[in-house]
């Protein structure tokens, strides 16, 4: 499945992503669709060939409980809606014990989390008519006493599970920058046969730590990775995700011809 | 015949005489006057589609000038143009409009049209064009409402026969005389307050100039690569959203032009959506960030209401902050 240079579908930008002529590939908010309603635009990116996947942020894989029938439901119920070829979620949870948290949070990397987040995406995998790309998060902090590395935290679990990996560049690179690593062993460590697509995304430098907000530009280290990665194995598609403080249209362009540059993929604008 | 019946015939030949003189005003309101000069494109343009259709045409003359540009989200935005380059936007409306954007009192096109400066403008546009001849004033017409008076004196008379005529006529339906001027003053009411929009010569100008334009039309292949600022602003005067489309069609979807012209129905009419240039569908060619606004002083009205953005719903794993997004990555101790 080849799918190019995407980007991220929001309301707001509605207008611009439908004007992208060579846009084969875009990503919806699973929690924001109505499967009985989709957005006319959405449908409409669809009837135009468009591969629209579905993007869940509150399934919370990685928690202890089991999934909620009904979000996975809800997951099922998109992809059919939008004739998905996939649908992805996060390596992280969002509740425990009945608390929301508002907020992606990351997985102690230890055999029991690995043991809760493979029941998950099992029971995930078995209700959905559509594969699964799971997203390792950024983040700020890491549990501690760790019993795998990163690498071979995802590597183990998309062994145990069959899913796919989505893999965010940005978050790559923001975590690597977090911790003082080079986000290119990451890449050599990870299994990247197995990515369905990536994603790409701005962010900034605040109190010490880099924050990956999707609110601002790309940046060049970012775009580097790209290319980094392409280099060992180019995945199918790289997605833009763009939140807020949108940009000039110009700009916005800009920034996918950047990425399909990167890539060596074909410009969609 | 005595002096009642002369009064009863002369009652009515008076009511044919006021109707006659009535409708022919009308007529010739309706049919207005042949222009003088070239209509202006933004005159064209409010002709086809009111105050919105107008300033479609006023933004495409800007976005030619490089002094529009438009962020992802759609929200316009001022720029500034080469300064050696000549300008295409010189109307009073071209100001209004950027100046509107510029000082960031509309970002959008609810917001446009809503903008007292923009309006203004649009009102100058309108009498200029109801002076010429080429628009149908709305409402209180001085010149089909001057006699007034005298259907009013009319219709008085028949009430003062009623109680004139004596038993002699006791078979004559003596109610006629009362009702029958009422429901002919009721239908003149109404007939003069009907029709509004371009005049007959006022759509006879704009048939003129689409003639005259087939360069321009998108449904004919037209190509607007290149073409001088001026021809594009005729081509949006013209053909609305097909020329939009074909101009700068990144421009026009993200600022939600499509959906804002498809509401004052000319976009339709002008070939908007069936344009070979308009690869889109309607929906595609409209935006979120289209909403409403006030008239505009334009003609048609409506454009649904509040436009602005919508958020996802759902939101993300990092919560509200993310405006609906993915979970917005590290900043929310997470990120996707």
């Amino acid at each position: 499945m080849d799918l190019g240079v995407g980007i991220g579908w929001r309301p707001e930008i509605a207008g611009f992503v439908g004007a992208l002529p060579g846009l084969r590939f875009t990503e919806v908010i699973a929690e924001s669709v109505h499967p009985a309603h989709p957005a006319p635009e959405l449908l409409e990116l669809r009837e135009r060939g468009a591969a629209v996947v579905p993007h869940g942020v509150k399934l919370s894989l990685g928690g202890a409980e089991p999934v909620a029938a009904d979000r996975v439901a809800h997951l099922a119920a998109c992809a059919e809606a939008l004739g998905s070829p996939l649908v992805s979620e996060h390596v992280a949870f969002v509740r425990a014990g009945g608390i929301e948290a508002g907020h992606l949070l990351p997985v102690p990397r230890t055999r029991a989390a690995l043991d809760a987040l493979t029941a998950n995406i099992r029971r995930t995998r078995a209700e959905l008519p559509v594969p699964l790309a799971v997203e390792p998060i950024a983040t700020l902090f890491d549990w501690p006493d760790a019993e795998y590395t990163e690498g071979d935290f995802l590597t183990e679990l998309l062994e145990r599970t069959d899913a796919l990996l989505l893999l965010d560049v940005a978050n790559v690179y923001a975590n690597a920058r977090n911790r003082g690593e080079d986000p290119v062993r990451l890449l050599d460590r990870l299994p990247l046969e197995r990515v369905a697509y990536c994603h790409v995304a701005g962010g900034v430098e605040q109190g010490g730590r880099y924050h990956d907000t999707h609110t601002a530009a790309v940046p060049r280290d970012v775009l580097d990775l790209i290319a980094e990665l392409c280099a060992r194995h180019r995945p199918p598609g790289f997605l833009l995700e763009r939140d807020g403080h949108y940009p000039p249209i110009g700009e916005m362009r800009a920034e996918l011809d950047a990425i399909a540059a990167a890539s060596g993929m074909a410009p969609v604008t | 015949m005595d002096e009642t019946l002369w009064l009863l015939t002369l009652h009515f030949l008076i009511g044919l005489v006021l109707a006659a003189v009535v409708w022919r005003r009308r007529s010739a309101l309706v049919r207005g006057t042949p222009p003088t000069r070239d209509p202006h494109p933004y005159e064209i343009a409010y002709l086809q589609g009111g105050g919105r259709h107008a300033i479609a045409a006023s933004l495409a003359a800007l976005r030619t000038d490089g002094a529009v540009d438009a962020h992802g989200d759609g929200r316009l935005t001022a720029a500034r143009p080469p300064s050696d380059a000549p300008r295409t936007a010189d109307h009073p409306l071209d100001g209004a409009v950027f100046t509107a954007i510029a000082e960031e009192r509309a970002g959008t096109l609810a917001e446009l049209t809503a903008d007292t400066g923009v309006s203004s403008a649009l009102d100058g546009l309108r009498d200029g064009l109801i002076e010429q001849g080429l628009l149908i004033r709305l409402g209180f017409r001085p010149g089909l409402w001057a006699n007034r008076w005298l259907l009013r004196g009319w219709v008085l008379a028949g009430f003062v026969y009623f109680f004139m005529i004596d038993d002699a006529y006791d078979d004559f339906p003596k109610a006629l005389i009362v009702f029958a001027p009422l429901a002919v003053l009721s239908w003149a009411a109404i007939r003069l307050a009907a029709g509004h929009g371009p005049t007959k010569e006022g759509e006879r100008a704009v048939a003129q100039v689409r003639s005259s334009s087939p360069h321009l039309d998108p449904a004919q292949g037209a190509s607007y690569d290149g073409l001088a600022g001026p021809a594009v602003v005729m081509g949006v005067a013209l053909f609305g959203t097909a020329a939009l489309m074909a101009f700068d069609e990144m421009f026009a979807q993200t600022v939600g032009l499509g959906r804002y012209l498809q509401l004052t129905g000319v976009a339709a009419s002008s070939g908007g959506y069936t344009g070979s240039a308009c690869s889109s569908s309607a929906i595609v060619c409209s935006s979120a960030s289209c909403g409403g606004g006030g008239s505009g002083g334009g003609h048609h009205h409506g454009c649904g209401s509040g436009g602005g953005h919508h958020g996802c719903g759902g939101g993300g794993g990092c919560g509200s902050s993310c405006g609906g997004g993915s979970s917005c990555g590290s900043s929310c101790g997470g990120g996707s």
